[in-house]
């Protein structure tokens, strides 16, 4: 079963984050770039080194898996510009990326594509930051603003 | 091995019907067979019809060349042409069948010894190198063959030799490199020449070097950030011992610390409240809970999930009826099978089912405030926990500026040295930043301290040099190989020449014994020793002693087929070369006119073992006479064509063209 990867510049990027949040683990620095990328409409498949994570959400994110699964399949519907009534092409898009069972309910695909908006999240961030951030409080907080911008003209726009 | 022509066969092609058969009674062929036929009777036809059966190129027609073959103005749908052949005794027959109406030729090969009737041309892998065309016009051919292997223009000889040795081989295999390494070469980005190598090369070394500079700066600055802070701890401490007499200023110091401390917890429990909300998508924006909810909405209007899994229609597959009750047909299952495909499996069907559930659960209630509202409350909390760290620092730096300036010269020089480690652990600290950054925003003419990007560099380098490398490597590869190709086609070509040479000089000082001849080379066309040119015997003689040896070599015998052997030669020529001809191969079989016949057929009898004589003509109205007087029992006549079989007839024909 494919897993979560994390590009290592990422890590570095976000290392003193990871340092100064409570509690925090590497999943939360995946997120934090899945969430960046869905939002934004920015995948970027993986070409460098990249780190293996777990093949399943963490117990923290558990509860809110089905929210990213379902961000993924809307981003990808999306990109595809696929309709939301246009029914073969969405049950064509959904089987390819969300698996019935398993430990994370991706296909292989599935997980291929949510690494790619994990990369091109990162990818956005690091663009938008003038310096990398410092500590978890004040990433936390430009991070929120970022992805709420972000919201307003990627995937999930009102349509308009 | 020994090739021999049994004979042919032709039916409804634009040369006469015909069933031609070289055997003796015992089976064997004749050991020289004249075909005596008028001109027009398709003598350039059947040749080429022989070479295409024998060569397979039949199979490659176009249907202009199929359709030619019919006899102009006839309608039938097919035609057919055989050519047997015996190859160390063992049949082996080679076919074309002509389809007219749609211009299509089919090859088949009949090869009783191994797997009977194949509907394709299939020699015996053996014999292919010798049914080439090229090599095939060494032994089936025009008189004027023997005549253009002198041409100092043409390079018939060299040709030859190449046909017969197969030298076109190595030449295929030095295409065949040169077209590999142009495919490897034209799937490769980057460089692909040595020097374009060596400065990818010396750019790797440069970034390697830069990337050990770096790791052994960034160490440096790790152990020189401790030392910064040990020594700035050390004054601090001095600094408090020198002002420890300052009690109340001392306590409010400490009181202010403390309330540095608490805010820094309030900021740490702010953070962790803010990164639990965070963790929720929906409280990102309130966009993604509305394009959530109306992608669930219209999963409701595609009736999804479905009622009817993939199992279901997977399953019906298995039954002999329908649901319907209807038996199941063929139309049905192929229906069935494609519909299995288009709908979810139970599995997919129940993830959906969980998201969707997911989706609903997190709906506020009316009147609820958002997630999104709820994580900006958090983040408020977060702001204001940091307004009041930054006030409690504020509160420690000035509390600590009173103490130190009433310290005096001792301390202010102390806090200085301090202000300075500060500094220096602060610029230290950004250099790790800088050696830790992805280095995604460098500007060209920057200097890098990323390590990340210079190890992304390295990478790249790498994959280059790999690429280019092997580019590089498969090129020289390419002309070592080629080079090995050349030489080895250049020695064999000499060797192969000066063999032929002595093999053909020792035949032709047996034969020419009255007019003795030598050849000297073969630079493309054969040249005599010591003279431009012979006489016209002499070249035919020498001419066709250089096919017969050349084919000879590595002990394979093979026919001659020979249209119009002697053209216009004069009687004396006709002579010689009649005598010589059956000595130098094992079966020969020719096509002549009634007008080659005298000298040339009576001095080639002489020498043969056996001779078969056959007369063939075209039956119109302009050879009507002819079948008046026809041998009894020695001619098979078809519907447009007689063949007769007798010496006497054959000898007494006089017609040169078809009337």
């Amino acid at each position: 079963m494919a897993s979560f990867r994390i590009r290592e510049d990422a890590l570095n990027w976000l290392s003193d984050v990871q340092r100064t949040l409570p509690g925090g683990t590497i999943f939360d620095l995946y997120y934090f770039c899945a969430m960046a990328g869905l939002t934004a409409g920015r995948s970027e498949e993986l070409k460098g080194a990249s780190r293996e994570m777990v093949d399943y959400f963490v117990a923290d994110y558990k509860p809110v898996a089905s929210f990213i699964l379902a961000m993924l399949v809307v981003a990808e519907l999306k990109k595809g510009r696929i309709g939301l009534t246009e029914e073969g092409e969405v049950r064509e898009v959904f089987r390819s990326l969300v698996a019935g069972g398993g430990e994370n309910g991706l296909t292989d695909e599935g997980m291929k594509r949510l690494n790619a908006y994990a990369n091109g999240g990162y990818e956005y961030l690091a663009e938008q930051w003038e310096q990398r951030p410092q500590s978890a409080e004040e990433f936390i907080r430009t991070y929120s603003a970022l992805v709420g911008e972000a919201a307003e003209s990627g995937p999930f726009a009102a349509p308009g | 091995m020994r090739i021999s022509i049994a004979g042919w066969q032709s039916q409804g092609l634009r040369c006469p019907d015909v069933n031609v058969d070289l055997r003796t009674g015992e089976g064997t062929p004749f050991h020289v067979a004249f075909l005596q036929m008028p001109n027009g009777t398709g003598k350039t036809t059947t040749l080429d019809l022989l070479k295409a059966a024998l060569s397979g190129e039949a199979e490659r027609w176009d249907e202009a060349t199929v359709r030619g073959l019919r006899r102009r103005g006839e309608t039938h749908l097919g035609g057919n042409f055989k050519v047997k052949l015996l190859v160390d005794g063992r049949p082996l027959t080679f076919e074309i069948d002509l389809d007219f109406e749609n211009g299509r030729a089919t090859c088949l090969t009949t090869r009783p010894g191994s797997g009977g009737v194949h509907r394709r041309w299939a020699p015996p892998p053996e014999m292919r190198r010798f049914l080439d065309r090229s090599f095939l016009n060494l032994f089936v051919f025009n008189g004027e063959l023997a005549n253009e292997l002198f041409k100092a223009s043409a390079t018939r000889a060299e040709d030859a030799i190449d046909a017969l040795c197969q030298l076109y081989l190595l030449e295929d295999v030095s295409e065949h490199v040169e077209k590999a390494w142009e495919k490897a070469a034209a799937g490769r980005a980057g460089p692909k020449t040595e020097n374009a190598l060596a400065t990818l090369r010396t750019k790797r070394t440069d970034l390697l070097a830069r990337k050990v500079k770096l790791t052994r700066m960034r160490e440096k600055a790790v152990a020189d950030m401790a030392d910064a802070k040990a020594k700035s701890a050390e004054l601090e401490e001095k600094i408090k011992a020198k002002t420890a007499g300052m009690v109340q200023d001392q306590s409010d110091l400490a009181d202010a610390r403390t309330a540095e401390a608490s805010a820094v917890a309030d900021v740490k429990s702010a953070t962790t409240a803010a990164l639990a909300a965070i963790r929720l998508p929906l409280a990102l924006s309130p966009l993604i809970g509305e394009a959530l909810g109306t992608w669930k909405e219209s999963l409701e209007e595609l009736k999804l999930p479905e009622a009817t899994s993939a199992q279901f229609f997977t399953d019906l597959l298995k039954q002999d009826a329908c649901i319907c009750g209807n038996p199941m047909s063929e139309v049905m299952q192929e229906q069935i099978a494609a519909r299995a495909k288009l709908v979810l499996s139970t599995s997919e069907n129940g993830q959906l089912n969980i998201i969707k559930g997911d989706i609903e659960k997190y709906e506020p209630e009316p009147g609820e405030p958002s997630y999104h509202s709820g994580l900006q409350a958090k983040l408020a909390d977060l702001s204001k926990a940091r307004r009041e760290q930054l006030e409690a620092e504020q509160n420690v730096r000035a509390l600590r500026r009173k103490i130190i300036d009433a310290g005096g010269e001792q301390v202010k020089q102390w806090e200085a040295e301090q202000e300075a480690e500060d500094k220096r652990y602060g610029e230290l600290e950004d250099l790790i930043h800088s050696i830790d950054d992805p280095g995604l925003n460098v500007r060209p003419a920057e200097e890098i301290f990323s390590l990340a990007r210079i190890q992304r560099e390295i990478d790249e380098a790498t994959d280059k040099i790999t690429e280019a490398t092997n580019t590089v490597d498969l090129r020289a590869k390419t002309a070592t190989i080629q080079a090995i190709i050349n030489r080895a086609e250049d020695l064999a070509r000499r060797t192969i020449k000066r063999e032929l040479l002595d093999a053909c000089n020792q035949r032709l000082e047996q034969i020419l014994v009255n007019d003795p001849i030598e050849l000297e080379s073969i630079e493309g066309h054969l040249k005599l020793a010591g003279q431009e040119s012979g006489s016209e015997a002499q070249m035919l003689s020498v001419g066709y002693t250089f096919l017969m040896t050349l084919l000879e070599r590595g002990d394979n015998r093979f026919p001659l087929l020979v249209d119009s052997p002697v053209g216009k030669m004069d009687g004396s020529v006709r002579r010689q070369v009649g005598r010589l001809i059956p000595d130098l191969c094992s079966q020969f079989v020719t096509f002549v006119i009634n007008t080659e016949r005298a000298d040339f057929v009576t001095a080639v009898e002489g020498k043969a073992r056996d001779a078969l004589h056959l007369t063939f003509f075209r039956k119109t109205d302009g050879t009507r006479r002819l079948m008046t007087n026809l041998p009894p029992g020695r001619y098979e006549e078809t519907s447009n064509g007689v063949l007769v079989n007798d010496e006497g007839y054959f000898d007494t024909f006089d017609m040169e063209v078809e009337e």
